[in-house]
């Protein structure tokens, strides 16, 4: 386990190559906005930065557990210097250019910084006020039901289910209201009465059909029978409570959530247009391809055996 | 949410004694006598409990969930192709549609409850570092090699197969702390995101995968906190130790560190080369009570069924047990360096385990293998389907199509020879559409959750959403299993799943009352079964099967064999009806063989009538050949936790 010291947990973060290109980058979008037309700074001035040398002492703390010597942080300091000279250097030399490891980092750096800048642009209350109403049930706002079930199992009742279901139906309706749930309803592992209790619940517990024919009853009297996996329930709807639609406010972040998940890759693939439509690509056909590049040279055998596996 | 409920000031005092974990049952606590301080809630004039809210912590309803899920986070995942991300996990585990790495549109007929992303902490999340060319994994020669290898035309696959091999021997090819820590505050965030209280549970969680000689080790850490007190630690790994006492150690650091709680689940004892549940610790040395009751806290529960083999017992171990051949994987060990010897399954299995750990209580003291049940998928393509319609396979290789039962497990190329071409060569057929997680939750939070696991109150099935309800106690009457208020009696008179049963009075016997329902929208039962174990007063252990409620008028033979059900499957239309069978089964189940000086535990087996296999439905849908090494049926089922019983004053 790694002994984190406090107050480098926010430098954890700062660490975070990502955190500190997003960073550098949203400086330097500034700064390149302000002295963009000034003079450059002299290209043969190195600067190493507190922040670098923070970072490499908190590198020698997780190492070590202690904070380095005046005669250990000086080593650390030259090697900073070292990365940075021979980065000049090699940049200089063009050593950057036809690299695949280079080429795929930015890239992958490019798709984060545009990602962040998707999430930052968090979207203004209206549009997500927009997005709220139109996914209502998607949080949490559809109706709950407080209601009561009795059951009839097939397998006790047997060719007189239906009319034992009408007979118990009549009965409840009209009778004396007489109601015992050990001698009225079968036995089923789940409650005859309900408080408010939404769609998803129900369907978890009495099953798609189930579910699907509740908001069909009507209130107030016992209904059925209504068929579910388990047979047939006659059901007693009490009230119906529309679901009390959340205030953008209470559930801010998940919608904002939501929203981004739907857009996020519609925004990529908008910013990656934008960006590709600056260039004119030509791309040079090779010739057809020999099927017997991809032949093994060893004759090995591709693919899987089908040979019913080790049993 | 049960109006009974408000009447019965009594089941705040059971579920109060649950919550806290007593040994003792709610009847012992109603006998107490009156100079118990507190004993006895006071009475109100209405009758209700003085405090509100504990009159509907009983649980209403099973929280449906997987406890074990890789993405393309884990090595043994990205590195074949996985694509899907924590986040599309969560989506699709709470009823998204996502896209499938392959393509393939998915959606959940049913969505669950709560998911634990669990991605292996070794090498986490080098598929992305890989893929990115992350500093961490380039400027290592090792790292180097695995990048050029990942973009050339070798792939991902070649890696994969170095590091999967790599595991038996616990070699570090990668060290780089950072590329672990950076992952998991990518996981945790994902985590963090997608935690709904009350509607959706994503769980902060990882894989120890501990792999010593290709035997299966392996554990899920599951945390019960945010990122607050997540983020103060980084996973372990195995590079770490491989021992499951340094894992506990770390829990243990971890809940004085940071003030939280955590768990861990052992899954795949099926092909563990008899090291999971053997005879000794992983040191050599001999159980002692402080190892025993270790364990025991910190492995609540351990994962019976999933995707690679069901764990419950074996042929060899249960001869008598016509049931127990259920997608076994009782060949060889996880990696497939050797093969099962027959004497050692009695330690790959959990039924001989849950018998040698109430002798270990009577040898030493305390229970090493107290273990409750749960289930979970294992899957490692983001996606935790299991249904056997609804399948989407182990790794990206096997995800719908018309050949995905030709080839192995893995894709890619198998090599000449060695453990590694038996590991390719694993038939993707064999895979079992299983499992599912079933706790009764008094809600779904992670705390809520995280809690019911801890006391052991869960279940795990192979798939299907049976539902089953178990209560034991001294008092109950055959009546009782068909009460209406059957959740909040029994709380009040016995003990639910996962419980201790103690304080016979002369005469009794164990009674358990069982309610078992079928998945609303599946097959329907075949049988309920109690399984148990126990330990005579001479130290000789014993199991025994007991069917107790079954559909139809089916009468036993004079052997005591229940006849089977029969079967209604159609191979050639993969179709099924619930002609047979029964949609609800329910009992009160006195043990006819109760001797209150014998240690014993009982846990409840629920079999549905037989369905089609995953296989013999893809063979139908995509048209082609049904695989000959699978049987084209299967018949699901669920195992609750067990309840064990001790005499007094032990």
């Amino acid at each position: 386990m790694t002994d984190t010291p406090p107050r480098s947990r926010v430098r954890a973060v700062l660490r975070e190559p990502l955190v500190q290109f997003l960073g550098l980058g949203g400086l330097l979008f500034l700064a390149w906005s302000q002295v963009e037309d000034r003079v450059a700074p002299p290209e043969n001035r190195i600067v190493i930065t507190a922040q670098q040398i923070e970072r490499a002492t908190d590198y020698f703390y997780q190492t070590h557990l202690r904070l380095p010597d005046p005669d250990e942080l000086q080593p650390l300091i030259e090697e900073e210097i070292q990365t940075e000279v021979e980065f000049r250097e090699g940049q200089a030399l063009g050593l950057d250019r036809d690299d695949e490891i280079i080429r795929r980092r930015i890239r992958q750096k490019l798709e984060f910084m545009t990602e962040d800048v998707i999430d930052q642009a968090k979207p203004t209350d209206a549009v997500l006020q927009a997005y709220l109403e139109q996914h209502r049930d998607q949080f949490g706002a559809g109706p709950s039901f407080v209601f009561s079930q009795i059951y009839l199992d097939p397998s006790r009742h047997g060719d007189h289910l239906a009319a034992d279901a009408d007979r118990l139906l009549a009965r409840l309706n009209t009778g004396d209201g007489r109601l015992d749930y050990g001698t009225d309803s079968d036995t089923l592992p789940a409650p005859n009465d309900f408080e408010a209790t939404a769609l998803p619940d129900v369907t978890a517990m009495f099953g798609t059909d189930f579910a699907a024919a509740l908001p069909k009853q009507p209130v107030g009297k016992w209904s059925g029978p209504v068929r579910s996996g388990y047979g047939v329930h006659l059901v007693l709807v009490r009230e119906v409570k529309a679901g009390k639609p959340p205030e953008l406010a209470e559930i801010h972040d998940q919608v904002v959530r939501e929203y981004q998940a739907e857009h996020r890759a519609e925004a990529n693939q908008e910013a990656y247009r934008k960006m590709r439509a600056k260039y004119v690509i030509t791309v040079q056909v090779p010739p057809p391809v020999s099927p017997d590049r991809y032949k093994p040279a060893n004759g090995a055998k591709v693919g899987m055996a089908d040979d019913g596996g080790a049993r | 949410m049960i109006d009974g409920l408000k009447h019965n000031f009594w089941v705040a005092a059971a579920l109060a004694t649950t919550a806290l974990g007593l040994t003792t049952t709610a009847l012992t606590l109603a006998t107490a006598t009156a100079d118990t301080i507190a004993a006895k809630p006071p009475n109100t004039k209405d009758g209700q409990p003085y405090s509100e809210p504990t009159a509907n912590k009983i649980p209403l309803r099973v929280m449906w969930g997987d406890a074990h899920l890789h993405t393309e986070f884990s090595f043994d995942a990205g590195l074949v192709g996985t694509r899907l991300s924590p986040e599309d996990a969560f989506r699709f585990a709470r009823g998204d549609e996502v896209i499938s790495t392959t393509g393939v549109p998915a959606q959940l007929r049913h969505p669950l409850d709560f998911l634990v992303v669990t991605d292996h902490s070794n090498y986490l999340g080098l598929p992305l570092a890989l893929r990115e060319g992350s500093p961490a994994v380039v400027n290592d020669p090792t790292g180097k090699r695995w990048y050029d290898a990942v973009h050339s035309g070798e792939g991902g696959f070649k890696v994969f197969t170095e590091l999967a091999m790599s595991l038996a021997k616990n070699t570090n090819e990668l060290k780089s702390d950072e590329l672990v820590k950076s992952t998991w505050a990518r996981s945790v965030a994902a985590a963090e995101k997608y935690n709904e209280p009350g509607r959706f549970t994503a769980f902060i969680g990882f894989e120890w995968t501990s792999t010593p000689g290709g035997n299966n080790l392996h554990h899920n850490v599951i945390f019960r906190d945010a990122a607050d007190k997540a983020l103060q630690i980084v996973p372990i790994t195995t590079f770490d130790s491989e021992d499951p006492e340094k894992l506990w150690a770390w829990l243990a650091d971890y809940e004085k560190k940071t003030g939280g709680q955590a768990l861990c689940i052992p899954h795949n004892s099926n092909l563990s080369g008899g090291l999971m549940f053997a005879d000794k610790t992983f040191g050599g040395k001999p159980f002692d009570k402080p190892y025993a009751e270790a364990r025991a806290k910190w492995e609540p529960v351990a994962e019976i069924t999933q995707t690679k083999g069901d764990s419950e017992t074996d042929p060899i171990v249960s001869p008598d047990d016509e049931f127990a051949n259920f997608e076994r994987w009782d060949k060889m060990n996880i990696l497939m360096t050797q093969q099962d010897k027959p004497e050692e399954q009695q330690f790959n299995y959990l039924r001989p385990a849950l018998t040698h750990g109430i002798k270990y209580a009577q040898t030493i003291g305390a229970n090493p293998f107290k273990y409750g049940f749960i289930g979970s998928s294992d899957n490692h393509t983001g996606l935790t389907a299991v249904a056997a319609d609804n399948f989407f396979g182990v790794t990206p290789g096997m995800e719908p199509g018309p050949d995905r039962m030709k080839g192995g497990a893995f894709g890619g190329k198998a090599p000449d020879s060695g453990a590694l071409r038996n590991l390719h060569q694993l038939n993707q057929s064999e895979m079992a559409s299983s499992g599912l997680a079933a706790v009764w939750a008094t809600e779904n939070t992670r705390g809520a959750i995280f809690d019911a696991i801890k006391r052991r109150e869960t279940y795990a099935t192979t798939g299907t959403r049976i539902t089953v309800r178990l209560f034991a106690g001294w008092d109950f009457k055959p009546a009782d299993a068909a009460r209406s208020d059957f959740a909040a009696y029994g709380y009040a008179h016995g003990v639910p799943m996962g419980g201790d049963l103690s304080g016979a009075h002369a005469g009794q016997k164990a009674t358990l009352v069982i309610q078992a329902a079928k998945d609303p929208d599946g097959a329907n039962l075949d049988r309920v079964q109690v399984i148990k174990g126990w330990v005579d007063t001479k130290g000789d252990t014993h199991e025994k099967i007991f069917d107790v409620a079954w559909s139809g008028d089916r009468k036993a033979s004079s052997d005591g064999k229940l006849p089977l059900v029969g079967s209604t499957v159609d191979v050639a239309n993969a179709s099924y009806s619930n002609a047979i069978g029964a949609a609800v089964l329910d009992t009160a189940w006195t043990d006819p063989t109760f001797n209150p000086a014998e240690r014993a535990y009982y846990y409840v087996r629920v079999i549905e009538i037989p369905t089609p296999r995953w296989t013999t439905i893809d063979a139908k849908r995509f048209g082609v050949d049904l695989p000959a090494n699978v049987p084209a049926s299967v018949t699901q089922r669920a195992y609750t936790s067990p309840v064990w019983y001790a005499p007094s004053g032990t």
